[in-house]
């Protein structure tokens, strides 16, 4: 069963995703930039959703770019899931190296079809 | 309607502001003043004939107008009408009374956006220096203290007014991600501070900051001038900064001078030190450092600040000895205190959800 990490630093957006994807992949969590750098040390996982804007000195593009720099974890697929909407701001995590880009508040349908289809 | 300004700001004051040009036309003005308009001709040739008279140096702003003049208006008891001279928004009336209560801030509003905290914040520099007024007594109201209160007012009108124009874009506070870094760098080469100063960076991971860059710099800018004021001539200036937890702190120092003195709030500058044009500058270097504190508050920030001791009674805007600005890293301050907008948030992330769960209930083979 393939890997997926979800980090955010809201519980209810994770339980959300979570509760989602439970059923057809295996779940991890993260609820900052830090612990979600040790989970995919320490497994790592086929995809990450990953939360933009989190407390303390990682914060999801300083993740999605310590993911992509490194040879033994840049495959990992990660998809952004966040409250900055602006083209900008999904112009730059796509330049840093995101598959995917997601708004919140997104549509969790749209999120299993993309993960289903990056993961089959 | 006033010029460059969020007329939100102004128009929440019981206290009236007319901007006029150097004609005495009126080119703004906020709710507050609109009983006094339009201007009888009598006013409006007294004031043009101040404004005259301050080109060539023979009237020194602030001046008491009369506005009632050749009208059959009764002045109210207690009202103080002045006339300043404002290098951004050209000539300001002020109309003043001691016996109306001051505006207080309404309390900020659950839904209240960034941009409306920002100007409700800016507009609460200018209220507290009209309630410093209100707190004058009889004799003060007669007296310097009176001229210095409604430059100070004139001088944040200014700084306000100088903010507006550098801004002048859809949003009044964006949330950019920022590194502190590269903007305190960017600080020091716009002050062209190379030679005996120095920006350091403790080598640990560094949060980023999600705030506004051009607030930001401003910020830093008036921090890195006021330590450079009391430098001496073979001083130096050393800033640095380091992540400590969910905060980034940046600190910086002058060396070589006098001992300090440690002081929690900028001073106020005192009534009887207010007369010449290099005392003048001086308010707007203390106006500086209020909005300076502001926009730090606004990001959710803490800034300490500790002066240099006086060195002669017309220091009203006292040269900074060091200060430690902390920052919160990785999440917008506006995001992290208000509730409401993650609760409003996790509302439309529950209708999306909905509406997923009615489409596929509406379409079984899916």
């Amino acid at each position: 069963m393939s890997q997926i990490l979800i980090v955010d630093d809201h519980s209810d957006i994770r339980r959300l995703l979570s509760v989602t994807l439970g059923k057809d992949f295996s779940i991890a969590e993260a609820e900052d930039g830090m612990a979600a750098l040790e989970v995919i040390r320490r497994l790592p996982p086929q995809l990450v959703l990953l939360d933009v804007m989190m407390p303390g000195e990682v914060d999801g593009l300083a993740v999605l770019d310590a993911i992509k720099s490194d040879p033994k974890t840049k495959s990992i697929l990660v998809a952004m899931i966040t409250a900055r909407g602006q083209a900008m701001d999904s112009e730059e995590a796509r330049r840093r190296g995101a598959d995917a880009y997601f708004v919140k508040p997104f549509s969790p349908l749209q999120v299993v079809t993309w993960v289903r289809d990056k993961l089959k | 309607m006033l010029l460059d300004i969020d007329s939100s700001i102004l128009d929440a004051m019981n206290e009236g502001i007319i901007l006029i040009n150097y004609k005495a036309q009126v080119i703004g003005h906020n709710k507050a003043s609109e009983a006094w308009l339009p201007l009888s001709n009598a006013a409006i040739l007294t004031i043009r004939r101040f404004i005259a008279q301050g080109l060539v140096g023979i009237t020194q702003f602030p001046v008491q107008v009369d506005l009632l003049q050749d009208s059959n208006a009764v002045s109210p008891l207690g009202v103080h009408t002045w006339l300043c001279k404002n290098s951004m928004l050209d000539y300001v009336i002020f109309i003043v009374s001691p016996l109306q209560p001051v505006a207080h801030l309404a309390p900020v509003a659950k839904t209240e956006t960034t941009d409306q905290r920002f100007m409700a914040l800016m507009g609460d520099q200018i209220r507290q220096k009209i309630a410093q007024f209100h707190a004058l007594t009889p004799t003060e109201m007669a007296d310097t203290a009176l001229k210095a209160n409604i430059l100070q007012i004139d001088a944040l009108l200014e700084e306000i007014a100088n903010l507006s124009v550098l801004k002048q874009r859809d949003q009044v506070f964006s949330s950019e991600r920022i590194d502190i870094n590269e903007l305190i760098r960017g600080v020091f080469n716009q002050l062209e501070l190379t030679n005996y100063h120095e920006f350091d960076t403790v080598k640990t991971p560094q949060g980023v900051i999600y705030g506004d860059a051009i607030w930001l710099s401003y910020a830093f800018n008036v921090l890195l001038a006021a330590l450079m004021r009391g430098l001496t001539p073979k001083g130096s200036l050393y800033v640095k900064s380091r992540q400590l937890g969910d905060f980034v702190v940046v600190s910086g120092r002058s060396v070589l001078h006098e001992p300090k003195m440690s002081e929690q709030n900028y001073p106020s500058p005192d009534a009887s030190q207010i007369e010449s044009p290099e005392k003048n500058e001086t308010l707007h270097l203390a106006a500086r450092m209020l909005m300076c504190q502001r926009i730090c508050e606004l990001h959710g920030g803490f800034l300490k600040m500790e002066f240099q001791p006086v060195t002669c009674d017309t220091d009203v805007a006292r040269p900074v000895d060091s200060f430690v600005l902390t920052l919160r890293s990785g999440l917008p301050e506006h995001e992290r205190s208000r509730v409401s907008c993650s609760e409003c948030r996790l509302n439309l992330q529950a209708q999306a959800y909905a509406a997923d769960i009615a489409q596929l209930l509406s379409n079984p083979a899916s």
